[in-house]
């Protein structure tokens, strides 16, 4: 595409240019002294505005010969040539319009352009056509650093987005063997129970796969599967571990990324409830709130631990994935006391149009 | 003949199903009989000091306190093995001269190789003592959050920000936090590599300090100063110490 002649805009102001040009011209014309005002503009615009067009086919020629190191003596012969070509044409035009003009003036008695006139206009066409060039070549320069650029956002882009996909399936490894070694131990004694926390882990693998490979789910489908998770680990910390849902159905609707709560309960266990001799409560909380949805975690947490220095890989997780979806519209907060973790996160109330 | 003695075991895991299968796994090997069971790390500390144990079955992830720190608490001869869904610890189990390092879930196959090592480890008594083993899971990189002190078979978790100060006695150090002392079996240059360095300073042969206790330093004789803690306790200062302390305030 041409960088000039695909744009009106440019066109327009290319063209301006060179309509003052032109007027400048007009004034050389004048003190020629053949030509009287009218004619001189008659005589310099077109002229002006046909030089302007052939200047824009030297973008063709730029193309063709790219900057590169070691062409440079090949590029001041190509556009040497072409330069003092196409103004000599520009040149010989330019006289033989002024003749016309001139003839038309003078009643038949021919005039001829001075030759200082006809110096002047080639001199300047070779200017104008190098200079011409030069700006195509910035153009050119322009154009290519700003598509890298482009480029190098679009790979960002979609570098984001994949490693979204990626935080977005990863289950802890270590649920799962810590579940296998569970259902391992139950196997002889409780052969039953062993069956069943088959099936839990069944569901809740196959409840993931299915809900993490969309891009949003209902809230009620994103609680069922932290539920669905936390009965699986009750299994494993017995009575340590409690489990309150206090869901707002008003909330069961609106919309939310897949396995957004996975990471956060995960922490809840892993901070919470397995750091604690007698364990403790996690209470899931939804509420809606006209176009707010605003979803609470809580766990208890041992007083005596160590506050955690590094940083949280679940929670920061999940702070990148609402930040890229929603941006300054969602907020995540921790609350934390001696004894309690609380989290409470902030969407937009989205819904399903139907 | 002599009868072959018991080798007397303690199974140490939070969860009870995997305490439960270690106990089946062991239903066939007589020669080994459970002492007891824990579910956390004080637990654990307590019953491997008044029982004595030949060999622990030691979960790492734990309440309270973790297999590591429990070992670093322990001056007895006896065999670990862990147990533990986690794989990045093998390598600081091995450090620590674990017997063996069970992964979650395992086979009975499995475990009873790691109950013949034991064995053989008794044969040739190539145990170490614990305190070996504690210098080394002290080492590394991270930086000590907390200082573990037992007395008899009671275990303080002392926060390392609440630590005044620290002074060398012989082979122990003495530990004030809190408004009392406490005493451990460790070398103030053990120690010292471990706290954040940000924190706390070796001001003097025989101290480290929490820069954060100091009011104000004062000069008592030429070339020699005392440095003077909010709770009015003077402590001496080298000149190398003071040197430290100019650069870091």
């Amino acid at each position: 595409m041409h960088p000039i002649l695909a744009y009106r805009g440019r066109l327009a102001l290319y063209l301006t240019a060179w309509l003052v040009l032109g007027l400048l011209m007009t004034l050389l014309a004048v003190s020629s002294g053949n030509l009287d005002w009218p004619q001189a503009i008659l005589f310099s615009i077109p002229l002006s505005l046909f030089f302007a067009f052939v200047n824009l086919s030297a973008y063709y020629l730029c193309r063709a010969f790219p900057l590169e190191r070691g062409q440079m003596v090949q590029l001041f012969a190509v556009f040497g040539s072409v330069s003092l070509l196409s103004s000599a044409l520009w040149t010989v035009l330019g006289s033989g319009w002024y003749w016309f003009l001139g003839q038309i003036a003078n009643a038949g008695a021919p005039v001829q352009m001075p030759a200082a006139l006809v110096g002047v206009f080639f001199g300047l066409g070779v200017v104008l056509y190098i200079l011409s060039v030069s700006v195509f070549y910035l153009m050119i320069e322009f154009e290519r650093s700003a598509g890298a650029e482009r480029r190098e956002f679009e790979l960002k882009m979609f570098a984001q987005e994949a490693e979204l996909k990626t935080l977005r399936s990863q289950i802890d490894p270590h649920f799962l063997f810590n579940s296998l070694n569970s259902i391992s131990a139950l196997t002889t004694n409780d052969p039953a129970g062993a069956r069943g926390m088959t099936l839990l882990l069944a569901e809740f693998l196959r409840k993931s796969l299915n809900l993490g490979a969309k891009d949003k789910i209902h809230l009620a489908e994103e609680l069922e599967l932290s539920l669905s998770f936390l009965e699986i680990e009750k299994i494993r910390f017995g009575e340590r571990l409690q489990v309150l849902c206090d869901r707002d159905p008003s909330a069961d609707h609106c919309l939310v990324p897949p396995l957004m709560f996975q990471p956060l309960i995960e922490n809840a266990i892993k901070h919470g409830i397995a750091g604690l001799v007698g364990g403790g409560l996690i209470s899931i909380q939804t509420r809606r709130s006209g176009s707010l949805l605003r979803i609470f975690i809580e766990n208890p947490i041992d007083q005596e631990a160590p506050k955690k220095s590094g940083v949280n890989l679940g929670l920061e997780n999940v702070t990148k994935r609402l930040d890229a979806m929603y941006a300054e519209k969602a907020r995540i907060d921790i609350i934390t006391t001696d004894t309690r973790y609380r989290i409470e996160i902030l969407l937009p109330a989205e819904e399903e149009e139907s | 003949m002599k009868t072959e003695k018991k080798i007397r075991a303690l199974i140490v895991d939070d969860e009870a199903l995997s305490r439960q299968i270690v106990l089946e796994y062991l239903a066939s090997h007589p020669e080994i009989e459970v002492i007891g069971e824990c579910s956390n790390g004080f637990e654990a500390v307590k019953e491997i000091t008044e029982q004595d144990p030949d060999l622990v079955f030691l979960d790492i992830q734990m309440p309270k306190l973790n297999g590591f720190e429990v070992l670093e608490l322990i001056d007895k001869k006896m065999a670990v093995v862990f147990i533990t869904a986690y794989d990045q610890y093998a390598l600081k189990a091995f450090e620590v001269h674990a017997v063996d390092y069970l992964l979650k879930p395992f086979s009975q196959q499995r475990f009873d190789e790691a109950l013949s090592q034991a064995k053989a480890g008794f044969l040739s008594k190539s145990f170490p003592r614990i305190p070996e083993m504690a210098a080394v899971t002290q080492s590394g990189d991270l930086i000590l959050e907390r200082l573990l002190v037992r007395e008899g078979s009671q275990v303080h978790v002392l926060p390392a920000e609440t630590v005044d100060y620290v002074e060398a006695q012989d082979d122990y150090i003495q530990i004030q936090a809190g408004g009392r002392s406490y005493l451990k079996q460790m070398t103030l240059s053990e120690l010292e590599t471990q706290l954040d360095r940000k924190r706390f300073l070796r001001i003097h042969r025989s101290y480290i300090l929490n820069i954060e206790r100091i009011t104000k330093i004062e000069l008592y004789a030429k070339d020699s100063r005392v440095v003077i803690l909010k709770d009015g306790k003077r402590l001496p200062i080298s000149r190398s110490g003071y040197d430290k302390i100019k650069k870091l305030l």
